[in-house]
């Protein structure tokens, strides 16, 4: 998955479900709680099916009209190559912001 | 739910909403009266059309991809015809204040914009016309769904003939027809017949075309429905050819029971005297060692391939057919393989269509 940044839907929706399955409404308010952002229901199923057909997340059994999804073991990996990513170039920026002297 | 959320909803593709419809209803109501959740559908289901992203099996997506390329353009072509119309009426009758419709660019443009759309329209009712017939003949579910709209557009041709009639007749008093009240009221209720049947048909077509479940070949254009090497490199179709593999060779079952690979890019250009080659034996091993025993085994091993090789009714497959994953001759469903070379042992995580592609293409 190419993740854009902090930002994409996926990679949020791909967080979020790193933590275990969950339906679309505890996907919006887990991802509103740990990164502030709300998605809309057409953002997050949008990512859905986008991430369901690239095999990254699978659907589970439906809980009354509700379908949980949980992270499939290819889906953990792109999640942990985007994390990791986002970590290298996240101590380059420090690095840099450490050493250019810039406040 | 409000109206507008509920049209989002209902905006979404088909495909889309028989996935995902109820979970995206339910989540929908979760985030209560809120507009951005509204927008927000109506961008993601404008998105859905555009870029349409299926979870299916690779066979169910090449049948569904086409299908919604067809709805897409099809929806837009409506849209671009009603609302040409609907300008031209709003800008001529009457005329715009600023606007001389005399001028002749103008009817230039006028007389421009209405044959196009009449030759599309002519194109579009010639190339669908006879697939329509026989979706009709063959599936009551169409039937119903194009009664309506097939009824609403014999009404609207049939109307229009005693519109027509009485304007051409009405004489015209200083350059402008008076005509009477209950004219006026047979317009305006034909031009609603006329918006009822352009929205109705807008819809019933796609859903038609999802109900006929028509075959991947039937959606193509003709051109695009042989080979690539056109007909001197594919030759003529053969009733048994059943796929092509990753590099556009056709893979097809002879009278003979064997399996055979046709090269169609290799031999173009040789009039179709070799068009139906063998294929270099290490791609295609697998392929020319199937002998098939039967004519209902053939039958049976061209359904298997065919679903094997993920074209077809990929949803029929059955799980287990045609795996070849032994190096000694077998025996599978009635087809004896006798596969000499090394063959992997069958990847537990691997379908058996994969699996099977996997072998073809070594």
């Amino acid at each position: 998955m190419a993740a854009s940044g902090w930002s994409d839907p996926g990679l949020l929706v791909l967080s979020s479900l790193a933590g275990g399955p969950k339906h679309g409404w505890a996907i919006t308010q887990d991802v509103e709680a740990s990164t502030g952002t709300r998605l809309g229901p057409g953002t997050l199923y949008g990512a859905l099916t986008r991430l369901e057909a690239a095999g990254l997340v699978r659907a589970l059994p439906a809980e009354d009209r509700r379908k949980p999804y949980e992270l499939t073991p290819a889906g953990a990996r792109a999640l942990r190559e985007s994390a990791e990513a986002m970590r290298s170039f996240s101590r380059a920026a420090l690095r840099r912001l450490a050493t250019g002297g810039a406040s | 739910m409000t109206v507008g959320r509920s049209l989002a909803l209902a905006a979404y593709p088909p495909s889309f909403r028989e996935r995902y419809g109820e979970e995206l209803a339910a989540l929908s109501e979760d985030h209560g009266r809120s507009r951005r959740a509204t927008a927000d559908l109506a961008v993601g289901a404008a998105r859905a059309w555009v870029r349409p992203t299926f979870a299916r099996s690779p066979a169910e997506v090449r049948r569904l991809r086409p299908l919604s390329s067809i709805s897409t353009v099809w929806v837009c072509w409506c849209v671009v015809v009603v609302g040409t119309m609907a300008t031209l009426r709003l800008l001529e009758d009457p005329a715009a204040p600023g606007l001389d419709v005399q001028t002749p660019g103008w009817v230039l443009a006028g007389h421009l914009t209405t044959a196009a759309i009449a030759i599309a329209a002519v194109l579009i009712t010639a190339a669908g016309a006879a697939p329509g017939w026989r979706a009709m003949r063959s599936s009551a579910v169409v039937r119903r769904l194009m009664i309506g709209p097939l009824a609403v557009l014999v009404l609207v041709v049939v109307g229009f003939v005693p519109i027509a009639l009485v304007a051409i007749r009405t004489p015209a008093v200083n350059h402008t027809k008076q005509f009477s009240p209950l004219f006026a009221v047979g317009l305006l209720v034909w031009t609603l017949v006329v918006a009822i049947t352009a929205i109705w048909w807008t819809i019933a077509i796609p859903r038609a075309l999802r109900a006929a479940r028509p075959k991947l070949n039937a959606l193509r254009v003709p051109w695009r429905s042989c080979s690539r090497g056109g007909r001197s490199a594919s030759g003529p179709r053969r009733a048994n050819d059943i796929s092509r593999d990753r590099d556009g060779n056709r893979l097809g079952i002879r009278r003979d029971g064997h399996l055979h690979v046709v090269h169609p890019r290799r031999h173009r250009g040789c009039g179709g005297r070799c068009r139906q080659r063998r294929a270099k034996p290490d791609r295609a091993e697998l392929a020319l060692d199937a002998v098939l025993v039967d004519a209902s085994a053939r039958r049976e091993a061209l359904g298997a391939c065919r679903r094997a090789l993920g074209c077809g009714q990929a949803r029929q497959y059955g799980g287990s057919r045609l795996r070849v994953t032994q190096p000694e001759p077998t025996d599978v469903h009635g087809v004896r393989v006798t596969r000499r070379h090394h063959v992997p042992q069958q990847c537990p995580d691997r379908s058996d269509a994969t699996h099977f592609k996997h072998l073809l293409h070594r």
